[in-house]
């Protein structure tokens, strides 16, 4: 089932638009990570999913029902998901009370409510900690409790807005084990922000990127301006792979995420220059944990080197198989969700080429 | 100098003495004090926590109104309130000017603009998160709204015994709307310009020792108070 | 803690609600009254009304003001009973309807204090107007009350009877450096008096608690006494019912008739404040 379809989603402040997001759709009882550097619109969108702020414009539609903006009709909806905060605060009072402020919210029994909260704290290793005050615990275990606090909801999703700033090494760690265990959790669906993507690796298994309010590629070095693009002959060959569902003006950018880079070594598959592939030439390969980042040289037309770098991540495995070392010329090809069109600042976003659809 | 110790010498044996004139005049003086404060409390939290989260046109010039009413001297609204209560004035048919209810009435209006104003500033202190948080854990307007106030707690205390202190140590509006009626809405500042009237000081040395302590107390609360509020923080 | 501190809290808002604020059932007899500040400041009503509530179980809510705040109240139809000492005024208070009728009731006397050794030598003046001009010729200090009292009207009779040229506020034209109008009540002025080492005009009865009724003392004598128009006569009037419809009429001429009643005569004229006699009976017959 879909947790969440958005649609056109923008957030603007006066003429400032902090978040813009043409289509996002995310999945139930799967980890996603939001990653994106400061500022990109991270926390304006959890604040959206967690139905706390309403975007200005667009469609949001919340397991499978489309959300009326209106407190009466927000107050169940909001009860499945619940926020941690970058920094979650605490109410003054015992660390116990905290964790049962939402089951108290929702009229739960005294005795069940005891119960509940000695169990979510277990889960985050702060059981000895009830009846602290909650407003002195240190970082890493404010974060605890407040995961604590959020899971006594029993929410379908948890949402977490950085959930290592500002917590110590060894939390950091205790932290993100819990998130895993939650992870394999049923009827829960976590979605987290961080700028950290070995973070985003270790814990999730769908990335989401957002860059200047608008969903990107992750890697900024394969950031290009069209224009230049255009002069070096590439963007007809890139237009001829079919990965853009609009046109990209003279004044945007195209980001290509490296990790949906697929290459291949020259003469393997497809001989000579095929129409759907992009030929390089490899400058450098660098080993990254279990993974290979592989800095490219795009060919033009004349099949040299052409000045534009293009940087691919991909798995160890699968670089083996290539046999490619520096000075290889390789052909690429990219999936199909591999590009996003940033618009620059002053360029208005074109039309679209076919209609985005989706259910009524 | 003789004087002097004197009257405090004979005003502590009246202290001792539980003298029954001295005891009912702090009385009266605490009761109406409470129930103004009581009532200022219960109608000014709210408002001031409807300022603080709400956000609307001219919210500012409320803000700056509430500060200004501040500094109105008590003179001031006795004046006005007894032009209201007065036989010839528009509440004229309650019969309430000269009762303890009269003393109530202008000692609300003296204090509600700090109750408001001062729940204003102690609920826009408080962080954004907490509504935040309370929100996403599933609490509604109303239960937020308890949440934020249950925060700001301290503050608004703290707003609250002032007024208490203002309202007990102020003389315009008791002398004026009460009419210093013995037994009856005689209030311990009230008392104290009679004496001075009357050339007499011992009662008025009394009563002065006893507003005093009861300020001292006051302050003192205060200052607990804003002890846990630093340590809770 | 906190809890325990709110529950504090709880128990003392109960009690004060609990208990009633005005305490007047639909029963219970009770008056309003105001008065000059010179009957509560000297004591008499103390010890009159008392006396009045043991032979009629009737309380009297005495509110002391200046005759003209009080003369006020009674306009407003504010309370039930005005007792004052302006004669004029309280005429003028009964012909405009607002009072049913006047009862002269006592008097007591002003007397004019000031410093024991007499500078403006007025001791010997053959009536009070010569003793006030010839403060006026040496510029001695005069405190007047300045505050719309009784006190203060018979000051400035005083200033017109001496012919000096007035102010229309009736001060003294020259009385720049020597004439001070304080605006307030007659214990301040006394002490003022005292502290300047000027002349005033006082009742009777504070002066003499001023004397001797205090531990500190009081330094000014009485340096001038006895011309008629020193005399204060008191008079009490109902508010007229006619005028106010909730005006509490029968207790108040209850009250009235017991002032100038035998017995209550009786107990004015008993009423002695450090050993000398203030108040006068002065009720007139078949008022």
């Amino acid at each position: 089932m879909m947790l969440y379809e958005l649609a056109e989603i923008q957030m603007r402040f006066g003429s400032f638009t902090a978040l813009d997001i043409d289509s996002l759709t995310l999945h139930e009882n799967t980890a996603c990570a939001l990653l994106g550097p400061n500022g990109s619109g991270k926390t304006t969108l959890l604040h959206i999913l967690a139905m706390l702020k309403r975007p200005t414009s667009g469609l949001f539609r919340f397991m499978g029902e489309a959300v009326v903006w209106r407190e009466k009709r927000l107050l169940p909806l909001r009860r499945k998901v619940v926020l941690v905060d970058q920094h979650p605060i605490m109410f003054s009072t015992t660390v116990l009370n905290n964790v049962a402020y939402g089951l108290k919210i929702r009229g739960e029994a005294r005795s069940a409510q005891k119960r509940i909260v000695m169990e979510c704290l277990d889960r985050v290793g702060m059981s000895g900690f009830a009846a602290r005050p909650a407003h002195r615990l240190s970082g890493g275990e404010t974060q605890r409790v407040a995961i604590a606090r959020a899971l006594a909801c029993s929410p379908r999703v948890l949402l977490l807005d950085e959930p290592t700033a500002g917590v110590d090494i060894e939390n950091q760690v205790v932290v993100e084990k819990i998130i895993n265990d939650l992870c394999s959790e049923k009827n829960m669906s976590i979605l987290f922000s961080t700028h950290n993507p070995l973070q985003a690796e270790r814990l999730s298994r769908r990335k989401v990127f957002l860059s200047a309010g608008r969903l990107a590629a992750p890697d900024t070095a394969n950031r290009f301006l069209v224009k230049a693009l255009k002069e070096k002959g590439i963007m007809e060959l890139m237009t001829n792979m079919g990965n853009f569902s609009r046109i990209a003006p003279v004044g945007s950018f195209i980001s290509i995420d490296p990790e949906k880079i697929r290459i291949y070594a020259k003469g393997h598959g497809n001989q000579g220059c095929h129409t759907s592939r992009l030929p390089a030439k490899v400058l450098q390969m660098n080993a990254d944990t279990d993974r290979i980042r592989v800095v490219l040289d795009v060919c033009d037309g004349t099949g040299d080197g052409c000045g534009i770098q293009l940087t691919a991540i991909a798995g160890a495995e699968e670089i083996r198989h290539t046999h490619i070392i520096p000075g290889d010329t390789v052909q690429l090809a990219f999936d199909t969700d591999a590009t996003v069109i940033n618009y620059g600042k002053d360029s208005r976003k074109p039309p679209v080429k076919e209609p985005i659809s989706y259910e009524k | 100098m003789d004087f002097l110790t004197q009257s405090l010498a004979e005003a502590f044996t009246m202290l001792v003495s539980l003298d029954p004139e001295l005891y009912f005049i702090v009385w009266v003086s605490l009761r109406v004090s409470l129930m103004s404060t009581l009532i200022a409390s219960a109608m000014g939290i709210p408002l001031g926590f409807l300022i603080a989260i709400r956000h609307f046109r001219g919210k500012r010039g409320v803000i700056t109104l509430l500060n200004t009413l501040l500094a109105l001297p008590t003179v001031v609204i006795g004046l006005f309130v007894y032009a209201l209560l007065s036989r010839q004035g528009a509440l004229g048919h309650l019969g309430l000017l000269y009762t303890p209810a009269a003393i109530v009435v202008g000692q609300v209006i003296l204090i509600l603009p700090w109750v408001a104003g001062f729940t204003v500033s102690a609920v826009s202190r408080i962080d954004e998160r907490y509504r935040r948080t309370a929100m996403t854990l599933g609490a509604g307007p109303l239960q937020t709204a308890i949440a934020i106030l249950r925060e700001a707690r301290f503050g608004i205390l703290g707003s609250v015994i002032a007024a208490f202190g203002r309202v007990i140590s102020e003389i315009g509006i008791a002398m004026m709307l009460g009419g210093n009626i013995k037994g009856f809405t005689r209030t311990m500042t009230t008392a104290m310009a009679l004496e001075h009237n009357k050339g007499e000081f011992v009662l008025a040395v009394a009563l002065g020792i006893v507003l005093l302590a009861v300020s001292l107390a006051m302050n003192i609360l205060l200052q607990v108070i804003q002890g846990w509020y630093g340590e809770d923080r | 803690m906190m809890r325990y501190f709110f529950k504090f809290f709880l128990v003392i808002f109960s009690l004060v609600t609990a208990t009633p604020m005005n305490t007047a059932s639909a029963e219970s007899r009770i008056i309003t009254m105001s008065t000059t500040t010179s009957t509560e400041a000297s004591g008499l009503l103390d010890y009159l009304l008392p006396e009045f509530y043991a032979d009629t179980g009737i309380t009297v809510r005495a509110i002391a003001k200046g005759t003209g705040a009080a003369l006020r109240d009674g306009m407003d139809g504010n309370v039930d009973i005005v007792f004052v000492h302006d004669e004029e005024r309280e005429k003028k208070f009964v012909e405009d309807g607002f009072g049913t009728k006047r009862y002269y009731v006592m008097y007591n006397d002003f007397v004019i204090v000031g410093p024991k050794n007499d500078p403006a030598k007025i001791h010997d003046a053959v009536d009070s107007a010569e003793a006030m001009r010839k403060i006026a010729k040496a510029r001695t200090p005069f405190i007047s009350r300045g505050d719309d009292s009784g006190t203060h009207a018979r000051e400035k009779q005083l200033w017109v009877a001496t012919g000096l040229p007035l102010n229309r506020h009736g001060e003294p034209i020259d009385g720049r450096g020597w004439y001070f109008a304080i605006g307030q009540g007659m214990g301040p002025a006394l002490v003022m008096a005292g502290e300047k080492d000027g002349y005033l005009l006082s009742d009777r009865g504070t002066y003499l608690h001023y004397k001797y009724g205090r531990a500190q003392g009081y330094d000014p004598e009485v340096i001038y006494e006895g011309d008629d128009m020193l005399k204060n006569p008191y008079g009490v009037i109902p508010v007229n019912p006619e005028r106010f419809s909730h005006v509490n009429n029968d207790l108040a001429e209850t009250f009235a008739r017991w002032l100038v009643s035998e017995r209550g005569q009786e107990v004015i004229g008993s009423y002695q404040l450090h050993g000398h006699p203030l108040f006068f009976p002065d009720a007139r017959k078949g008022q």
